[in-house]
């Protein structure tokens, strides 16, 4: 069980893991966490497609949690852009990024560009994940976009 | 992209085999004809084999005592994590998944590969169109039958084939049965098991009896697989839809 379980979900969750950390050994740490942690709740998961969003919820907790404790980001340093906007030239560097959601806006507004710009996920899934509506996830995306200037401003982007 | 695409989620989900059986045959039916979201399965399928080669999962290794990377912050997870695993895979061991309830019977189910040779698939996960060979072990006669059930209670007798009453197995060491087993278009669950008995026994019985087990249990993997009387092997395989 224990084998197929990390066939099934090793890889969804270390790309979850990846997208946040940004590092690939403090992503394998945070799997073993998550991996770790599925195990324990997979029985209790009777509704099997529970188990991606509790992976991206749970993966999301593991690796803010290790930012916080770190208070910055460890492992080697990782330059890969994300979009941030409609506009293609509009990006800002990943973990500048991140680091930004983490400090600056409460848990809806992080949820919300996490899987906005970094999952790149549709409304609906983030709906599914978070449980916010679709008017929620564009209000906290607004309160997003209207910090973004003194964002960009305080990162030296404009 | 259409709006008709499967969304990350639901891809990811399809991937894994959590969805639910309509869901997962309107996936199917729209990756078939979707370039995009082939491309996407495929691609996913490709980053896991990649990780589980460059992440395999931890192993308990004697010497090594585990050959998981392990630093001082996480080594209370690790621990935690190895026990899990031994405690999973004792109670998989004695209850579980490919279990042997009782007697001297035993019965090893093997994958016939493209090239024709014959294999012992580590994992449950099997494709349509494989063809599955099983062999036994027993230390004296025994009636015996061969039955599939899949998750929505459907059930299909393969020894003996069109009889109401059990068959006699002789005794011997690895014996093969007759003739090997395709496996149908059904996605999903699926428990293949093995009936033994000293006593002649009508099939039907066997088959209410797993019925009745997997309704009251309301899944394959929570299902009981004994029944009193009988000496039952079963073989829990999960069908997937092959990624071309």
């Amino acid at each position: 069980m224990v084998e197929d379980l990390y066939k099934k979900y090793g890889y969804i969750i270390f790309e979850r893991c990846y997208n946040i950390v940004r590092c690939e050994h403090d992503a394998h740490d945070a799997t073993q966490i998550v991996f770790m942690r599925l195990l324990e709740k997979y029985d209790t998961l009777k509704d099997r497609e529970q188990v991606i969003p509790w992976i991206f919820v749970t993966a999301r907790n593991c690796c803010f949690n290790m930012l916080r404790d770190n208070k910055k980001f460890i492992g080697a340093e990782c330059s890969d852009e994300i979009g941030i906007s409609d506009r293609i030239d509009e990006k800002i560097n990943a973990r500048q990024l991140i680091s930004l959601l983490f400090k600056n806006f409460d848990r809806n507004v992080r949820d919300a560009v996490l899987y906005t710009y970094v999952e790149q996920l549709e409304q609906k899934d983030i709906q599914k994940i978070t449980g916010q509506s679709p008017a929620t996830i564009r209000r906290n995306m607004k309160k997003f976009k209207d910090y973004l200037p003194s964002i960009k401003k305080r990162l030296g982007l404009v | 992209m259409s709006e008709q695409c499967v969304s990350k989620l639901e891809l990811m989900a399809y991937f894994s085999g959590d969805i639910n059986e309509v869901r997962r045959h309107e996936i199917a039916l729209h990756i078939d004809q979707c370039s995009e979201c082939s491309a996407s399965l495929e691609s996913l399928s490709l980053k896991q084999q990649q990780f589980l080669e460059k992440y395999p999962i931890p192993k308990v290794d004697n010497k090594k005592k585990v050959s998981l990377r392990i630093n001082t912050r996480f080594f209370a997870i690790a621990a935690s994590l190895l026990l899990a695993v031994t405690a999973v895979l004792y109670v998989q061991m004695n209850n579980g998944i490919h279990e042997r309830i009782k007697g001297a019977e035993k019965i090893e189910m093997f994958v016939l590969s493209d090239k024709n040779t014959v294999e012992k698939r580590t994992s449950t996960v099997y494709y349509p169109g494989e063809r599955i060979q099983f062999s036994y072990s027993s230390s004296g006669e025994k009636y015996f039958m061969l039955m599939s059930m899949d998750e929505t209670g459907k059930t299909y007798v393969y020894f003996p084939s069109g009889d109401s009453v059990a068959m006699l197995l002789k005794k011997g060491a690895g014996v093969p049965l007759s003739r090997s087993i395709e496996l149908d278009n059904y996605i999903g669950m699926e428990v293949y098991m093995a009936v033994f008995s000293d006593n002649r026994f009508i099939i039907n019985d066997v088959v209410s009896g797993m019925k009745t087990a997997l309704y009251r249990a309301g899944s394959l993997e929570r299902m009981s697989k004994t029944l009193s009387g009988y000496s039952i092997e079963s073989f829990l395989i999960e069908k997937r839809q092959r990624i071309q």
